[in-house]
């Protein structure tokens, strides 16, 4: 569920922000793949996948950064489309039948004359507790 | 173009596409985005879009991998705008066994206003 406006200004450092969690599945990266028309066979093609270094399909990294996308609109709503920023980095492979929960947390807030900038950690790990991708984000939110 | 023949400075043509309804919800779904913010379009399916459409053109080398993503958005996109995306590899260094590739990119809509800004980097083996 998205934060109201209130809510938001009320976030501290070390607050969470609505956990997203999906389970993917190979069906779920093959429509990914045809959504942005990204048909590399490391995601698509469980035969050739099996035979290359990760023994299987793995999903688009840009699939599981949009899950981090997620979060930061259900927590920031439009807020997130106008100011928002994310630097991460793709630290492992999620496999095409990975759950993978992202988790957010503020790191701090400050207050300026053009807003409320929140800066967060964001992490998504799988089910084997391995971190994918690690990275920050911010927002800047105006109070009226 | 060949993968080797990227150097940097090499600007990549524009690229431009048209974020119709129906692309952003076949995004959406894909992604499975919740309804907030119904009448914008994701940001980060403006980036997955413009990065298969700069790609087209090079191959690049199997095993490669997304290493990182910065990504500064600046304006809310409506759906059915049309993005004119420009990009440039600022950084290409080969270390050990592996090439690392590092493009800028920029999103303007149809006022010429940017968007949305960013940096990826590819690691691939040599």
């Amino acid at each position: 569920m998205t934060l109201s406006k209130p809510e938001i200004l009320k976030l501290r450092p070390g607050d969470a922000l609505p956990k997203v969690v999906r389970q993917l599945t190979q069906d779920k990266v093959n429509r990914y793949a045809e959504a942005v028309g990204d048909f590399n066979p490391i995601h698509v093609d469980e035969t050739f996948a099996a035979h290359a270094a990760f023994g299987g399909t793995v999903a688009h990294g840009m699939l599981i950064l949009a899950y981090v996308s997620e979060m930061m609109t259900l927590a920031f709503g439009e807020s997130w489309f106008s100011t928002g920023k994310l630097s991460v980095r793709f630290k492992a492979a999620a496999r095409s039948t990975d759950t993978i929960a992202v988790n957010g947390k503020v790191n701090s807030v400050e207050t300026g004359s053009d807003g409320v900038k929140f800066t967060c950690q964001v992490e998504c790990c799988s089910q084997r507790q391995e971190t994918v991708i690690m990275g920050k984000t911010e927002v800047k939110v105006t109070p009226e | 173009m060949d993968y080797e023949e990227l150097k940097s400075g090499y600007k990549f043509p524009t690229v431009s596409y048209s974020l119709m309804p129906s692309v952003v919800s076949k995004y959406k779904e894909a992604v499975e985005a919740q309804p907030a913010e119904e009448s914008f379009v994701p940001p980060l399916a403006i980036i997955s879009h413009a990065f298969n459409s700069m790609f087209e053109s090079i191959s690049l080398p199997p095993g490669s991998i997304h290493a990182a993503q910065e990504a500064e958005f600046l304006k809310p996109v409506t759906i059915g705008s049309r993005i004119d995306c420009q990009a440039q590899v600022i950084q290409k260094v080969s270390r050990a066994k592996l090439n690392m590739l590092v493009i800028e990119f920029n999103a303007f809509d149809s006022d010429k206003q940017l968007v949305l800004s960013g940096k990826m980097t590819l690691v691939s083996p040599i």
